[in-house]
Parts: structure tokens; sequence; C-alpha cells
């Protein structure tokens, strides 16, 4: 796994952001870069080659959940690898992730070691698919 | 009162000229036309006692209308405002949790920079020793245990200061959790103001209902509250997406 891999992190909570590069920082990612909701994520999406997005769910303007349609959509996007770190956690939506092609699923509030499971879980993945 | 006196004024103009000519015509001993003024007279009488009904009719029909229409407040007085209550009961437990462990980690700290501190204060001692006694063996050896004991405290607390810097940043995610379920506190709490205002305005207050803006409906759950929503853990989580194929 590349530990200099571009990460964006999409929350419209600062504190939440904070909380996700420091637990990043720990496992040794720190090529992050913040953004507060789906829609100012989406440009940094296509001008930045990010190789992985951690996104919430409920945010003003764009959501989570539409900027993972966006990016599944996309075709140059389309492979890119989406946690969702999400308070949302009713049965349905976490189907409705699942449909749009997400890769992972957090719920809040989580601790370090889910993070990393998570992440060992999706690049293991993209590693076998590749 | 006044506008009571100012409908009244014409209507009782209209039937004092009435009078009038049906004195005449009885003076004149014109009985027709005394017969035609008298049921003209009367049915004067019976035409504003029958707008007057139908004005009460069809603003007792409005008004009612308007307070059936609003459910949207009988849904927030019956369960959106018990609901916004309970999540701020969750929010005082959740920041009340949150400031205490928080605290828990500042006097933990505290007492490894105290642990940090009186190594240093032994060493500066057996320092002095050494040199008042111009390095007499026995106050060198006991400098050099001092500096391995002081070793030993700055590494361990130097690592247990680190983990509870990095415990209380996790700690901080309270506010992403809290700040969700206060905006949807504050929005029932513009739907009860959105349909006070309209009710007001309903029953003839000066304000305008264009001055309200009503808040959309909420589709997502947001932060699940103990008792409250029926929601998953991250292990139900796990196992619905390996059972999606995840």
């Amino acid at each position: 796994m590349d530990r200099n891999m571009k990460i964006l992190i999409v929350d419209d909570f600062s504190t939440m952001r904070r909380i996700v590069k420091n637990l990043l920082g720990d496992l040794g990612y720190s090529n992050t870069t913040e953004a507060d909701d789906g829609k100012t994520a989406w440009p940094l999406l296509q001008a930045g080659e990010f190789d992985f997005v951690v996104t919430d769910w409920n945010m003003p303007g764009m959501t989570g959940i539409d900027l993972l349609k966006n990016i599944r959509a996309d075709a140059r996007l389309a492979k890119l690898p989406v946690l969702m770190v999400t308070a949302e956690a009713q049965r349905d939506q976490i189907i409705e992730a699942a449909k749009a092609g997400v890769n992972g699923y957090i719920i809040k509030p989580f601790t370090a070691v889910t993070l990393k499971e998570k992440i060992d879980k999706i690049f293991q993945r993209v590693a076998e698919a590749a | 009162m006044n506008a009571l006196l100012k409908e009244s004024v014409p209507v009782h103009l209209g039937t004092l000229s009435k009078l009038k000519e049906m004195v005449r015509a009885l003076e004149s001993g014109d009985e027709p036309l005394y017969e035609l003024y008298m049921s003209q007279l009367v049915g004067m009488r019976e035409q504003n006692l029958l707008g007057s009904v139908v004005k009460i009719t069809r603003e007792l029909h409005h008004a009612v209308k308007d307070i059936n229409a609003d459910d949207r407040l009988s849904r927030v007085a019956s369960s959106d405002i018990p609901d916004a209550c309970q999540r701020l009961d969750y929010v005082v437990k959740v920041t009340e949790e949150a400031a205490h462990k928080t605290l828990d980690l500042v006097d933990q700290s505290k007492e490894q920079t105290d642990q940090i501190k009186k190594a240093m204060s032994r060493v500066a001692a057996a320092r002095v020793r050494v040199y008042a006694s111009n390095n007499a063996k026995a106050d060198v050896d006991n400098l050099l245990e001092a500096i391995s004991g002081m070793e030993v405290s700055v590494n361990m607390g130097t690592s247990h200061l680190r983990s509870n810097l990095t415990e209380l940043a996790q700690i901080q995610e309270y506010q992403d959790l809290t700040g969700q379920i206060i905006k949807r506190v504050i929005r029932v709490v513009r739907d009860v103001e959105s349909g006070l205002i309209e009710m007001l305005r309903s029953t003839g207050s000066a304000l305008k209902a264009g001055h309200v803006s009503m808040p959309h409906e909420e589709k997502l759950e947001g932060p699940a509250v103990p008792g409250l929503s029926v929601s998953s853990s991250q292990q139900d989580a796990d196992a619905l997406l390996a059972e999606l194929g995840f």
C-alpha cells in the first residue's frame, strides 16, 4: 500500500476532517486534502489525481452519496476507492451506498482501529483486482 | 367596534329615509304605497341579517380550515418536539462524557509531566552534590543513576503524553455528532416558528406569511440516538455489506 497516496477528506464538520486527517497521519498517510462538501470536492477530484476518497454522507451542497454516484459515473474517476464515514446508520442507507458502489462504510462514532481495518481491506481488494 | 359603527350608519340612514317615506304615504292615505315600503323595510332588514350570517359563516369556515390545514403544527407538537427534547438530552449526555474524558486525560497528562519534573529535580540535586564533593565516586554514581531514572521517566512520560494527545483529538468527534443533532432541532424550532406565524396571519395578525421560509423535509435520519432510532452498529453494517458481497 502506497503511504504517499493522495487522499481527499470530505466532511462539512472541520473537527471531523481534523480527526480523520490525524488518524490517517497516525496510520502513515499524510498526503491529504480537505473539502467541506461534495460540491467543493468535485472540482478537486477533477483537477487533482486522488487515489482515495473518505467522505461523509450528510452534507449541504452535495451529499456524499451524490458525490459517490458522480464519481462512479465519471469515466476517469469510476474506479476511485471511496470510503463512507457517516452518522447515517439506517439499513436502507447502507444498502443505497453499497448499490452506488461504495468500497467501505464506517458508522460514526468510530475508532482508529475500524478506520485502519477498512482502509486495509479496501486496498487489499484493489490489489487483488489489479 | 369601529368597524361595526361604520357598517351600521348607512343601514340606519336607509331605514330612516324609508320610515319618512312611509309616514308621508300614511299621511296622504296611500295605503298600497305604505304596504310596499313596509315590505321593502322588512326585506332590507332580512337582507342585512342574512349578509351578516353569511359573513360570519365564511369567517368561521376559513378559521377552521386554516387550523386543520396546519397539521404541520400538530405534528410538531405531538412528535417533533418530544423527539427534539430527547435528542437534546442525548447531546447533553455526549458533551458531558466528552468533557469528562478530556479532563481525565488532562489530569493524567499533568501527572506525567510532574513525574518528568521530579526526575529532573533528582538529577539536578545529584549534580550539585557531585560538584560539592569534587567528583566523589559515590556522588558520581548517584548522578548516573538519577540520569538513568530520568531517561525512563522521559521515555514513558512522552509516549503516554503522545497517546493522550491522540485520544484528546479523537474525543473531539462529539462536536460533529452533536452539531448535526442540534441542527435538526433548530429545523424543528423553525417549523414551530413558521407554523405559529402562519396561524397568527390567518387569524388577522399583521405578520405576512411571505417573511417565513418553509424548511424542507429531512430525508436522512442523522446520528443514531439510543432509544430513538432503529440503527445499525458497525458490526451490523459489516454483516450487511458482507451479505451484499462486499
